[in-house]
């Protein structure tokens, strides 16, 4: 493990396995601390199981996992105490009301400041006096967010926290999280799979397939680094072996379309030594590059 | 951290959970109550009825919390997966709130059974009602009522859920097992009525598990107390229905008793159910109708008017004096030890208003009624075996006589062999045979 005081999660060689099946394979990560953290991947793809590893809610097979720089089995309480955690669907008391779930909560955080979730809640409009069962799902989620944030946690971990929301609440919530993390400059770790919602929020992204860290960079450099090639040629397309990274290659007559993970001057040289007849370089956005990667490994 | 925000907040969430389980749980003891009137609180008889309904809330109670064991190891309390705190103290916190309600519970059913049997008592019977009686009963219960809980609880830990349950039964079925053989050991009782006593208690554990196991098993702690709190809404409305049916007001006479009726069939004791429970004495005028084998047709001339209350206690032997005065022996069943049980003699004279007359003497702890017969004719003196030396019980006793207008001892004693019973020669002597049959006869006064 390096300086812990770097990231706010690192995981090492995590593993996590049910019987024969590999649900987390050998995998590491560093969450920077201070960034807005996307952990995107398809359903079943580990998300969650990382996630509940995290928080000692699941044993690890093998490997390390720190959060906050502490073991997250030794020292699962004192993290819990300095992170907050929204679930997908998040699970609450039903019968509480907005007030008295904001109450018992409340005493559980030394860190707790009421006038944070008074703010909090008035910006996200909750009901004081509603019960949580009598909300929608979206303003659960709202209230998840509340509880998970009031107490000025130094990491916030969301599951799939709009998992289930519709467009409006999804960008509300977001928004949210968005606004107050800026303003805090705390560190965000969240799992989707609605790729063009985390666009807009995160600065790094991880991608995780099939239990295996696939990517891990900022946004900015996954975005200069995957690119899509669009090459004409005055016969067939030939063979993209040179080019270094190539995810996908789509062939149509004498047009070819090549993503690469590894854009640089010097791909577009090699490329242009294939001699087509025009070169055009297209930026892509994260749901087409995730989809490029996903699909790519699985040609792999 | 602040521990005690923490426990306090666990121990609200606990009860705003389970308060409607809190509420029908102490609520049970008054549909118990019917049954509980008249018996003592250590009484072990009546406890046949009584426990099993009472065994049957807080097991499954017990089993409640084996089930919420088991749902917190799912991962789906907020709690649990959230909050920075031990997982341990949130058991425990969870464990707490129960345990409190059924130690109450069963202190607060013991409590009242004792203030019901206190109001209800004559006041003869006082002197065998002692505080530290009533402080036993009360204990006792509450501890009966918590031990098995805690039993189930600690099987939660072990083994969530239903095996949790089925743990919990093994446990209750191997301590049924021990009662039954300390007190066949101990207090020598015959086996029948404590193997009923012990089925039935493992009846109503087992009929709670039942319904329990059906519908009180879901992983969403709300929809566990709502299945649960219709299954005892039901239990309660059923059984309420079933004691108020069960105790309709009624009279009959005795009809096994030797001494039911008046030597010349004018007069009965009649065993009148009265209100939902209590079953208070009654001295009737009858007028026998007609005799057919071992059963009587007989009709009361004066509508079983006039109320004896019977309080807390056994029937032993009684007799007719003759066609209006009454003799019985009441022995109170606070001791199952026969020298240490109190015992209370009883005249109940029909007076020429038409009210009864009735005097109650306190015997004492070590003297008991062998047989009928033990009333002078004339009524004076009543025979009462007791032990040569009351703090060494066993098998050398001999007769007392006890002057009731005076309400004295006499000084006179008798002989009392094993299986032999005396009997009064006429008003002054007393008659009784030795093991080899020899007749003798004692001037008692």
């Amino acid at each position: 493990m390096t300086n812990s005081t770097q990231y706010a999660i690192e995981t090492s060689g995590l593993t996590k396995r049910y019987g024969k099946q590999l649900a987390v394979d050998n995998l590491s990560l560093n969450v920077p601390k201070g960034s807005v953290f996307a952990f995107l991947g398809r359903n079943g793809a580990g998300k969650t199981t990382t996630i509940r590893i995290l928080l000692d809610l699941l044993d690890r097979t093998s490997g390390q996992a720190q959060v906050l720089g502490m073991d997250c089995v030794r020292d699962a309480l004192k993290i819990k105490g300095r992170i907050g955690y929204v679930a997908e669907a998040q699970k609450m008391y039903d019968w509480m009301k907005v007030d008295e779930i904001i109450w018992f909560c409340k005493g559980f955080y030394p860190t707790w400041d009421d006038a944070l979730a008074a703010e909090l809640k008035d910006k996200l409009e909750l009901p004081g006096s509603k019960k949580v069962g009598e909300m929608s799902r979206g303003t659960q989620a709202k209230l998840a967010l509340l509880l998970a944030m009031a107490y000025r946690p130094e990491l916030l971990i969301l599951d799939e926290p709009t998992a289930g929301l519709d467009v409006l609440v999804r960008r509300e919530f977001l928004e949210g999280i968005i606004e107050i993390i800026q303003e805090e400059g705390r560190t965000v770790f969240f799992s989707s799979h609605i790729v063009h919602e985390v666009e807009r929020v995160a600065d790094w992204v991880g991608i995780i397939d099939n239990g295996k860290l696939i990517k891990c960079s900022t946004i900015d450099e996954l975005k200069s680094g995957v690119r899509r090639l669009v090459l004409s040629f005055d016969d067939l397309p030939p063979s993209f072996a040179s080019l270094p990274g190539v995810l996908q290659v789509e062939k149509s007559g004498r047009q070819a379309v090549v993503t690469t993970e590894a854009f640089s001057e010097e791909t577009l040289a090699l490329a242009r030594k294939l001699n087509p007849t025009d070169v055009a370089v297209q930026d892509m956005n994260l749901e087409d590059i995730l989809v490029a990667l996903l699909g790519g490994a699985e040609v792999a | 951290m602040d521990a005690f925000q923490v426990w306090k907040r666990l121990l609200w969430k606990e009860y705003r959970e389970g308060r409607l389980v809190i509420l029908l749980a102490a609520a049970a003891p008054f549909v118990l109550f019917p049954l509980s009137t008249t018996f003592p609180v250590s009484s072990i008889e009546r406890g046949m009825l009584i426990m099993p309904g009472a065994v049957g809330v807080h097991l499954a109670i017990a089993f409640w919390g084996a089930g919420r064991g088991g749902s917190k190891r799912t991962g789906s309390e907020f709690a649990w997966t959230h909050l920075p705190t031990n997982p341990a103290v949130e058991w425990l916190a969870s464990m707490v709130v129960p345990t409190i309600v059924i130690a109450a519970m069963g202190a607060w059913y013991g409590l009242a059974a004792a203030i019901v049997f206190r109001l209800m008592c004559p006041a003869p019977y006082l002197p065998f009602l002692p505080f530290s009686q009533i402080a036993a009963g009360f204990v006792g219960i509450g501890l009966a009522m918590t031990m098995p809980y805690l039993f189930g609880a600690a099987c939660s830990v072990v083994l969530p859920g239903v095996v949790g349950s089925l743990l919990t039964m093994l446990v209750i079925a191997v301590l049924t097992g021990l009662d039954v053989a300390l007190t066949l050991m101990l207090f020598g009782y015959g086996p029948d009525w404590v193997v009923v006593s012990a089925l039935s208690w493992t009846g109503g554990a087992i009929v709670a598990a039942l319904v329990i196991v059906r519908f009180g098993f879901t992983l969403s702690v709300a929809q566990r107390i709502r299945r649960y709190a219709f299954v005892m809404l039901g239990c309660v409305v059923c059984l309420t229905a079933a004691v108020l049916a069960a105790h309709r007001p009624t009279s009959w006479i005795l009809t096994d008793y030797a001494y039911s009726f008046s030597p010349d069939l004018s007069n009965a004791i009649v065993l009148t159910q009265v209100r939902t429970y209590s079953i208070p004495r009654h001295m009737a005028q009858t007028q026998l109708i007609g005799f057919q084998s071992h059963s009587y047709f007989w009709r009361t001339t004066d509508g079983a008017k006039r109320d004896w209350p019977s309080g807390a206690d056994l029937t032993s032997p009684s007799e007719w004096l003759n066609n209006d005065t009454y003799f019985d022996i009441r022995t109170c069943i606070w001791e199952h030890r026969r020298w240490v049980r109190p015992t209370l003699l009883t005249t109940v004279r029909l007076g020429k208003s038409g009210k009864l007359e009735i005097t109650r003497i306190p015997m004492g702890y070590d003297v008991y009624v062998g047989s009928s017969h033990f009333i002078s004719p004339d009524g004076k003196i009543a025979a009462f075996i007791a032990p040569r030396n009351p703090h060494t019980p066993g098998d050398e006793r001999r007769y007392r006589f006890f002057d009731i207008e005076q309400r004295k001892w006499l000084e006179t004693t008798v002989p009392c062999a094993s299986y032999r019973r005396g009997w009064w020669q006429n008003d002054r002597e007393y008659a009784w045979l030795d093991n080899k049959d020899n007749l003798h006869t004692t001037q008692v006064r």
